[in-house]
């Protein structure tokens, strides 16, 4: 008997109704089909939610069979996507999330890290693959000038299409900060010429609001992620003492329902941008 | 040739993954599928597909063009001819260009197994579609179209071994599964 992907979905409603919380708590199976027929959903589609032949739904219905078995239960469960209350009732355990092995099952076997590259030159070619194609995209960077300031950078020649505008985003640290002077020390550069390299770069981002929709910020935070979002793709990478962003490995991180490294930046990118003075 | 394939819900992940692991390390990778169709969805009427994947990995990023044919069996077997595309986003606007537009687009999550069983070449892939409940297991072999009978036996054998009961089998198409949760 084939089984469906998806379960019947029944309204929350039906399930605190008393005569079906009553049907629950007796176990009778046969009475809580009845009701989920009463919205609409016929035998077979019953029988295919649950995993069961149809003439075992029938017989259930019609109270010529009895559910005794507790995967029997568990599968009736599933199939009509009872809520935890309800599986309660019926004796279940809330834990909804075993036929999908849980968050940590997911991360595991489905990991949100989908790639790992040496360098950002070894993902360039890529990162400028989904960039074409990307709606959204997001750069955090110390003044950006190797991904979308100048003419040859990463980024730049993906901004401007034909027919579609890019929504750019881009945070650079601010030439005035205390942190913009400890990076410098930590890559052997001078503040001003640093500062000047973030200067370089706003007055470069100008330029490209003729071609996209872009917005530019200055951030004040010590620099440690390096990320560029396109869509629902990050590359993540870091910046530490004597390490410049581009020379260290990078992630490529997609967006899962539970992973937390895309969540976690994503929100930390928002957060910056709002505590970001706005220069573009 | 014909891919000989079934699927199921997995009812157990854990122990259907730490079974697949047993016969080679698993390699997570991304799927993004876009489905077309003509404006009049003559190809889904008649139970053929086409199909742009870009595929994340591990080592590459890769996309490939799909045709399927309707189904020759209740397995829900279908004739399918791929190939490997540069340039994802040329084909978008070949397909457009043609009169195709895209149906549905949706991302699968999935874990690949390549390894031998019953003398056959077997994929096994756990998938976890982001809009829908539950972990799916996929096993194919392509075959040509006089050994698919047999092949389909031994795919079936195949995920007995690993518990996957023929009960929680289904021949119900993702796309119609999202398209029925959006």
């Amino acid at each position: 008997m084939p089984t469906a992907l998806v379960p019947i979905a029944l309204p929350d409603w039906v399930w605190q109704k008393p005569e079906v919380r009553e049907a629950l708590r007796a176990r009778s199976m046969g009475a809580v089909f009845r009701i989920v027929q009463q919205h609409g959903h016929s035998q077979g589609r019953i029988a295919t939610a649950c995993g069961m032949a149809q003439g075992r739904v029938n017989e259930i219905i019609n109270g010529r069979r009895e559910v005794s078995q507790l995967d029997v239960f568990e599968r009736i469960a599933e199939g009509l996507a009872m809520p935890d209350e309800a599986r309660h009732l019926v004796g279940l355990a809330s834990n909804r999330d075993r036929r999908r092995g849980g968050q940590a099952f997911d991360l595991a076997a489905f990991p949100e890290i989908v790639r790992v590259y040496s360098s950002q030159a070894d993902a360039a070619s890529e990162i400028q693959r989904q960039a074409r194609a990307a709606v959204q995209l997001d750069v955090l960077a110390v003044r950006g000038l190797g991904l979308i300031g100048l003419n040859d950078s990463l980024l730049r020649g993906s901004v401007a299409r034909t027919g579609e505008r890019v929504r750019l985003r881009v945070l650079l640290l601010h030439p005035d900060s205390p942190a913009l002077a400890q990076r410098a020390g930590e890559i052997g550069e001078s503040p001003e010429s640093l500062a000047n390299g973030v200067k370089l770069s706003e007055a470069r981002l100008k330029e490209l609001s003729a071609v996209c929709d872009i917005e530019a910020y200055r951030y004040r935070l010590l620099p440690t992620w390096r990320i560029i979002r396109c869509d629902s793709t990050m590359y993540v990478s870091a910046f530490d003492a004597n390490w410049e962003g581009h020379e260290s490995a990078t992630y490529k991180v997609m967006e899962t329902p539970h992973g937390p490294l895309y969540r976690g930046f994503r929100r930390m990118f928002e957060a910056m941008l709002d505590e970001g003075e706005r220069t573009v | 040739m014909v891919e000989a394939e079934l699927k199921a819900v997995v009812r157990e992940p854990e122990h259907v993954l730490e079974q697949l692991e047993q016969y080679t390390a698993g390699r997570p990778e991304v799927y993004q599928d876009t489905y077309y169709d003509d404006p009049e969805g003559r190809l889904g009427r008649e139970d053929r597909e086409l199909r742009v994947r870009t595929v994340h990995g591990q080592d590459d990023t890769r996309s490939v063009l799909t045709y399927k044919g309707a189904r020759i069996d209740e397995s829900g077997s279908k004739p399918e001819h791929e190939t490997r595309v540069d340039d994802p986003e040329a084909v978008h606007a070949l397909l457009l260009g043609l009169g195709y537009r895209p149906t549905i687009a949706f991302e699968k999550r999935c874990r690949n197994y390549e390894f031998e069983a019953a003398g056959r070449k077997m994929l096994a892939t756990l998938v976890r579609v982001p809009e829908l409940d539950g972990t799916f297991i996929e096993l194919e072999t392509i075959v040509p179209e006089d050994e698919l009978k047999d092949a389909l036996r031994d795919v079936r054998q195949v995920l007995d071994g690993l518990g996957i009961e023929e009960r929680d089998f289904t021949t119900e198409l993702y796309t119609d599964a999202v398209a029925a949760r959006r």
